[in-house]
């Protein structure tokens, strides 16, 4: 028997691909700043909103009719406010153009992002060094194809179970006659079957991504090859749906136990699946597809290090000297004079939302916070109902959120600057709206109840700011001055960034002990009660 | 960081022998401690969620809040028993693994000893070559044959709390009977290597039947077992059929963990006098460099 025979038999092994996985993700760390940069885009669709919320809050306490708005709101609902000409003649057009942007930077911003993403896990597994410059490179090179598969797969795997959510919504609006009750329970019967289709279609447009980058496809040619190769490869591709499932499933089990013995790891929970699992897994099905493909040969019998021990003993300290030098580079940052125009620009935004913020709450919106029952000088009565032991968690917890938020705030500099701009301006507006004297029974309540954890947490907040907005500059930069030396920039730029958000994880661990530990204790001390 | 990237070629033969010492590996007995503790955890677990309410579910359906808050101690039990079960999946994990390993480095070491023979055979003429062509028949069912099973899958489906049990004991009978297919198969092969290595002229390798049980009957009797528990539940009622069940399943995994740590020994004891040979049978050559197993 000839050895080409031998060849035929050539097959996937799951394990090996996932545990060279792990190991590439482990050699390539910048491998994650696609999945960074997937946060930062929901921070980008986020601020959207924000921005919408901001503007129409500010039109109208301008006018005089915000009390009138959130009266209006509070007594017949969004569908009321929709019906009044007053508000809905302002309201529907900046909705309308909210909506298009939303799916406008949803399905180019994901483009990007996933080029980005697909496209360094092919660099990674078969190069030796992925420098952060390959981000952008993959980002831009096929981003259009990405993002027009983007939109097809995504229509023709979810499309099925969203008509059977439609068809349901529809039949419930009159679901008072017989008639509607028929409707409901015939929409009701169709979507099961329509949700089911959509979960096995699921399955087989899993490849989509990966095809774009392997094969230079798009649209339903990528769709297509994920089929087929889901197809021919069915075992291995189960194998991934169902881990990538169980392993979700457990960690929302975790989660959910553990808040029920007050223990918030949500948080947590959401950095692991961000950038541990999310990449690993998602390199793993990358690799799958890469290796289905006829001219690749099968991966040769390897022995892979121990990975347990791997993340017991060598991942925190390659973290912790990440996190070192991230904290140098955030200070040569802060410190450097060239980038003065940036931190003035991120503390000048934080300074227009408290001021957009306080105009909005002595407006209307303090008054309307107190008619929903919030009681001034009175905090948080969950503080005081968590067990002691579980305010260190509750701070590892507000830390890990604030730092996720942050780089996200960092990265969505990408798009021009504005996504920082904003998302900073949103978190001085929800301060303005505090700081408000019918919300704040005294200045100094206020500062008892901010300024301990706040003299850390919010120069931190302006500082991603801050570098998100240099981020915005360079990526300016490259789009209406294209060459070799704003390219440059704009990779150091981003790598800067990436360092920079990495570095201030120390401050918000601090800034989130404080908030769980201490400032309740201080808030007590000023005249709070919960 | 600190793993360097992987070859993309196949090892030679001596580092394939050198492998063994990491893939045939001893699992120490006393890990059988981690299962243990999660079979008596989610017992636990499941006696105290009980009396706290649970009960509600089969008297008056499915009350919600007690299954989306249940009270904090038993969510204590709850977050306890997933440690102690990632704990016991890191051992089914580590014993399918071995598995798998054991069977990638066979396949590679016989393709390996398949190539360095072929080169060899070709001077000796016809009579070497028919136990070769055997061999390598031999060779390609045992690559046919085996499918490996994803250590990282089965370590995480016997995770699930309670169902895991079931994925747990049915992980352990596909690994016994995969080991004993292995054993089979790879025995045939064996003994055409050495009888084409009698015939190039050099000494053979210390062929024997080494056969590893598969348990079948084991696992039949888990099922018989479990069906008549289930039928039970006319006397005992639904929830103490499944009371019954996961006591008697996880009890029969228990056992089955204990056979798969110890079943495998003798077969590595075996690999290592074989390998051993036929690593002096057929030294590493320059030149001779294998494909993909």
């Amino acid at each position: 028997m000839s050895r080409e025979a031998l060849l035929g038999l050539k097959r996937i092994f799951f394990d090996r691909i996932f545990q060279r996985s792990f190991w590439t993700w482990r050699k390539h760390p910048a491998i994650i700043i696609p999945t960074m940069l997937g946060s930062a885009l929901q921070l980008i669709l986020q601020s959207v909103l924000t921005l919408a919320l901001m503007l129409l809050l500010t039109s109208w306490a301008l006018a005089g009719s915000l009390t009138g708005f959130l009266i209006e709101y509070n007594n017949s609902g969004l569908v009321g406010v929709f019906l009044d000409p007053a508000f809905s003649l302002t309201l529907l057009p900046v909705l309308a153009v909210a909506l298009v942007a939303l799916v406008l930077v949803a399905v180019l911003g994901g483009g990007y992002v996933y080029s980005a993403e697909y496209g360094m896990y092919v660099d990674a597994w078969n190069r030796d060094s992925v420098p952060v410059r390959s981000v952008l490179e993959n980002g831009s090179r096929r981003w259009k194809p990405m993002a027009w598969t983007l939109l097809l797969s995504n229509l023709i795997t979810w499309g099925p179970a969203v008509i059977g959510y439609l068809l349901i919504i529809a039949s419930a609006a009159s679901v008072n006659s017989t008639a509607g009750l028929v409707a409901v329970l015939a929409a009701s019967s169709v979507f099961q079957p329509l949700l089911f289709a959509s979960l096995i279609l699921a399955v087989f447009t899993v490849y989509s991504y990966p095809a774009v980058v392997v094969d230079r496809v798009s649209g339903l040619r990528a769709i297509r090859h994920s089929f087929r190769i889901a197809s021919h490869n069915l075992g291995i591709t189960l194998t991934y749906v169902i881990i990538r499932i169980i392993f979700q499933a457990l960690l929302l089990l975790v989660v959910l136990l553990a808040s029920v013995i007050g223990l918030p790891l949500t948080s947590l929970i959401t950095v692991v699946l961000s950038f541990v699992l999310t990449p690993i897994l998602h390199l793993t099905k990358t690799m799958i597809y890469y290796h289905a493909g006829p001219s690749v040969p099968e991966m040769p019998f390897q022995l892979s290090n121990p990975i347990w021990q791997d993340i017991f003993r060598r991942l925190p300290r390659a973290a912790w000297l990440k996190i070192k030098m991230g904290l140098s580079e955030g200070f040569r940052f802060v410190i450097g004079p060239s980038n003065l125009p940036f931190h003035i620009l991120s503390t000048l935004a934080f300074a227009i939302g408290i001021y957009m913020g306080y105009y909005v709450s002595i407006n209307g919106v303090a008054g309307y916070f107190i008619s929903l029952g919030y009681q001034p000088g009175h905090g948080n009565s969950l503080l005081a109902q968590l067990p002691l032991p579980a305010l260190p968690a509750l701070g590892i917890d507000i830390f890990l959120n604030n730092w996720l938020v942050s780089i996200a705030t960092g990265l969505s500099g990408l798009g021009f600057g504005a996504p920082s701009f904003i998302t900073i301006m949103f978190n001085g507006f929800i301060l303005g709206v505090l700081v408000a004297p019918q919300l704040s029974p005294s200045l100094t309540m206020f500062f008892a109840a901010i300024l301990p954890h706040g003299i850390i947490e919010i120069p931190s907040f302006v500082l991603s700011g801050s570098v998100g907005l240099k981020l915005g500059y360079a990526a300016l930069k490259v789009r209406f001055h294209r060459g070799p030396e704003n390219d440059e920039y704009l990779s150091k730029t981003l790598r800067l960034a990436v360092y920079v958000v990495v570095g201030l994880a120390p401050l918000f661990l601090v800034a989130g002990l404080i908030e769980a530990d201490i400032t309740p204790t201080i808030m007590k001390m000023f005249g709070w009660t919960f | 960081m600190t793993s360097p990237q992987l070859p993309d070629e196949e090892p030679s033969l001596s580092i394939l022998v050198r492998m063994r010492t990491k893939t045939d590996i001893e699992i120490p007995i006393v890990r059988l401690l981690l299962p243990l503790a999660s079979y008596l955890l989610w017992a636990v677990f499941a006696v105290a969620w009980w009396s706290t309410g649970a009960s509600e579910i089969v008297g008056n359906g499915i009350s919600a809040s007690i299954l989306i808050s249940p009270p904090p101690f038993v969510a204590g039990l709850g977050v306890l028993g997933l440690a102690a079960s990632a704990a016991s999946s890191y051992v089914v994990f580590t014993l399918v693994n071995r598995g798998n390993e054991h069977s990638g480095r066979t396949r590679a070491l016989l393709l390996g000893a398949l190539s360095s023979l072929e080169a060899r055979a070709g001077p000796s003429g016809l009579q070497a070559l028919l136990p070769l062509n055997s061999a390598e028949e031999g060779f390609y069912n045992l690559a046919r044959a085996e499918r490996e099973k994803s250590a990282v899958l089965w370590a995480l489906l016997s995770l699930i709390p309670f169902v895991g049990w079931a994925f747990l004991a049915v992980a352990q009978w596909r690994l016994s009977r995969d080991l004993a297919q292995h054993s089979r198969l790879e025995g045939l092969v064996f003994e055409d290597v050495d009888r084409t290595l009698r015939m190039v002229g050099t000494e053979g390798i210390p062929v024997k039947y080494a056969p590893i049980r598969s348990h079948n009957v084991l696992g039949i009797t888990i099922v018989i077992v479990s069906v008549i528990e289930l039928l039970s539940s006319v006397v005992l009622g639904f929830v103490g059929s499944l009371v019954l069940i996961y006591l008697t399943v996880g009890a029969f995994s228990l056992f089955w963990i204990d056979l798969s740590i110890m079943d495998p020994m003798g077969h590595f004891h075996y690999h290592s006098q074989l390998e051993a040979a036929m690593l002096r049978a057929l030294p590493d050559a320059p030149g001779i460099s294998a494909g993909v197993a």
